[in-house]
């Protein structure tokens, strides 16, 4: 029972933190891999609203939700905008870019327990006979909400239909007035701003690491790649199906190989199925 | 008159170098390089620590070095030789960049991870200078020691090594065993060389004691998910939790199981469980947890003054009580150890300084101060005697209360009311 229930908040945690970088990375076709840098960021600025200048949770929130979605839009104007169509110098660029953002954090003194995000409810519940707290049960809501949203935003909105258009042929997309620079900017501060909701939703369970920067992309880009760039749906399967998997291997073989499922996960679909396991457009040594 | 120019020439040459390079040698304050990582509490306060001492030491006019008064300074520099993929060789390169640029005349403290102390001694050694670790606790330093005199003589430690820490375990749990009659634990240990040997050494303990042992569970570095052990101490019923970290991330082990009520009691080391913000940090999710700090003065010990002393100092002159597991007391001390084998050395010999060191027998932070053959400071259970590890639990409402050993312990070790629930 516990495997799978604790499997199936790993699983969540893991969709919460992917659905950025799949709208980004795999919905809009830009290379984000400050993706990690924009969580961590993300956790700092809400810790900043709240620990420094002591505003009210609920406008914390709200705050960075918009400051890291403008960071992102910033972060692609400085940095991505240059390189645009040349997805290998966007991957360079944008890494780097990450991993000067979690290092800069590192300098500064951004380490201890003492940042820390609060819980949104305290206290834990027993599923049969499995405790479990309330903020992660918020982190599985908070998971499939965003999943909602994202499903409905591509397929019912101006924007997501842009979004889609643009990744599918951007000149065609030109011809019909999308102008795909801006499109892109904007996918990038949507990007940005889903993960500044799962870092806070996620991070308030320990603390703002930031070596967990370094993760959340490893396991965004896993989840990516095993469910296909371009598919919501296989973003909540890969996510399901890596939760479990990590869930059974620290439980029954070695807590130790927490992070080798989703890098063999990388591994083996990439030499099976490329495109992943709902990959539509194009299969992903074409994209990468 | 051109042979007057060159007299005059000369002589302005010669004062230069009589009052500059001279004097400035006299006045020049004598260099401890601190080769440290500095992004850990442990790191930074253990840095800060030291400063501390130099200030007081400096402020009584500094050592006696052949008749003269020189102060001390601290030259630190951040090797980062903790942090998760940082190569042994970058984190040695900050160790031959600082012996380059300061020109020391000791090591202290040391890096923090044995792996990169190791790798330093042959180059340490190689420049005949006097290295005093405060915060690697591998035990094959010493044995490089023990087995190489002549090469590795200028390496001390103030600090407990893993064996002296891991001792501790067992110590600990056979005074909960005869309070509460507990007699099965589950290890739960970070995955780096220090907490795997400590786990496996208690381990053992627990199994020649008829102990029942009931997992061993490794995290790597980082991990943020400990429901899988969790779980398992829940299911197979352990009475302790026996635990192992030195990262900061990894306090999610004990909110989680705060949070998840594991009736089971949590005993061991990690780092981000010491200091007065922890129980704000965690939302007082530490109460009833037993953490064993290497060496007293992380907590200030009613029995032991000089343990308050420093604890009280540290935080009226930094503005923050201690908030390091482990190294901070043990570099207030190193300098300390410094400073006494100076006077009594009279010199900066450093075949003198040794035999000095060798014979240091002080009182400092951590107890009473006196290096072994292998040169690590003997470790004990009585201040009086020896310096001494501990272990205290939190108490609400945020109370370090030291339970351990008895010449401390000012209460027995309680269990959780959630304990009765097994």
């Amino acid at each position: 029972m516990d495997v799978i229930v604790y499997g199936l908040v790993n699983s969540m945690t893991l969709a919460l933190m992917a659905v950025g970088f799949s709208f980004v990375f795999g919905i809009s076709q830009i290379s984000n891999f400050a993706h990690g840098a924009f969580y961590v960021l993300g956790s700092f600025i809400a810790w900043g609203f709240y620990s420094v200048l002591g505003l009210p949770y609920p406008l914390v929130v709200l705050f960075t939700i918009i400051s890291n979605g403008l960071l992102g839009a910033f972060l692609f104007w400085v940095v991505i905008y240059r390189l645009r169509g040349q997805p290998i110098l966007e991957v360079i660029a944008s890494f780097s870019a990450g991993i000067a953002i979690l290092e800069f954090f590192r300098w500064v003194g951004g380490t201890g327990y003492f940042f820390n995000l609060p819980t949104f409810f305290s206290g834990s519940i027993d599923i049969g006979d499995v405790t479990i707290d309330y903020q992660r049960l918020a982190i599985c809501a908070v998971a499939i909400l965003s999943v909602g949203f994202l499903t409905v935003f591509i397929h019912h909105t101006k924007i997501g239909l842009a979004c889609r258009g643009m990744a599918q042929d951007e000149e065609t997309a030109l011809c019909f007035g999308i102008d795909s620079d801006q499109v892109a900017m904007i996918s990038m501060a949507i990007g940005a701003a889903l993960v500044a909701v799962a870092t806070i939703t996620i991070t308030p369970i320990g603390f703002i690491s930031i070596d967990e920067g370094y993760q959340v992309i490893i396991l965004s880009l896993a989840v990516c790649v095993v469910g296909g760039l371009e598919s919501i749906f296989g973003v909540m399967v890969a996510s399901l199906i890596l939760g479990f998997s990590q869930t059974i291997v620290t439980t029954y073989i070695a807590s130790n190989l927490l992070m080798i499922v989703p890098l063999l996960a990388i591994l083996i679909v990439l030499a099976i199925k490329p495109s992943g396991l709902f990959g539509k457009f194009k299969e992903l040594e074409e994209r990468v | 008159m051109k042979k007057f120019s060159m007299f005059i020439s000369m002589f302005l040459v010669i004062a230069y170098l009589i009052f500059t390079v001279g004097f400035a040698n006299a006045t020049e304050p004598i260099v401890l390089a601190w080769p440290t990582t500095l992004d850990f509490p442990e790191g930074y306060q253990g840095r800060d620590a030291a400063i501390m001492a130099t200030e007081e030491i400096n402020s009584q006019g500094g050592v006696n070095v052949g008749g003269e008064k020189r102060l001390l300074k601290i030259e630190a520099i951040n090797t980062r030789g903790a942090l998760p993929g940082v190569p042994v060789n970058d984190a040695l390169m900050a160790y031959k960049q600082i012996i380059t640029s300061k020109q020391p005349t000791f090591i202290v403290g040391g890096a923090y991870r044995s792996e990169v102390l190791l790798a330093a001694m042959d180059y340490v050694s190689e420049k005949k200078l006097i290295h005093i670790s405060s915060y690697a606790m591998t035990p094959v330093y010493n044995s490089k020691i023990l087995e190489n005199y002549d090469k590795y003589k200028y390496f001390f430690r103030v600090q407990a090594t893993a064996i002296d820490f891991a001792k501790l375990y067992p110590q600990v749990l056979e005074s909960l065993s005869s309070q509460h009659g507990l007699k099965s634990a589950h290890l739960v240990v970070e995955d780096a060389n220090w907490s795997v040997a400590t786990g496996k050494f208690v381990e053992k303990w627990l199994n020649e004691n008829n102990w029942e042992v009931t997992g061993f569970d490794k995290f790597p570095i980082g991990a943020t998910d400990y429901s899988s052990a969790l779980n398992k101490i829940k299911k197979n019923k352990a009475d302790v939790l026996v635990y192992a970290f030195s990262t900061p991330q990894s306090a999610m082990l004990m909110k989680q199981w705060h949070t998840m009520k594991v009736p089971c009691l949590p005993v061991g080391y990690l780092g981000a469980t010491v200091g007065q913000k922890a129980w704000e940090a965690y939302d007082g999710k530490l109460e009833y947890v037993v953490s064993i700090p290497m060496a007293i003065g992380h907590i200030p010990i009613k029995a032991w003054p000089k343990s308050v002393e420093f604890y009280d100092s540290y935080k009226k002159r930094w503005g923050y009580g201690i908030e390091g597991g482990n190294c901070v007391s043990t570099s207030y001390d190193a300098v300390y150890v410094v400073a006494d084998a100076i006077n009594r050395a009279n010199s900066l010999d450093t075949e003198k300084l040794i035999k000095t060191l060798e014979e240091t027998d002080i009182t400092g932070a951590i107890g009473r101060i006196r290096f072994g053959k292998d040169h690590n400071v003997i470790f004990g259970v009585d201040p009086q005697i020896a310096a001494i590890g501990c272990a205290f639990q939190w108490i609400a409402p945020g109370k370090m209360v030291p339970v351990f050993p008895a010449s401390i312990s000012e209460m027995n070790i309680v269990l959780p009311p959630w304990f009765k629930e097994k």
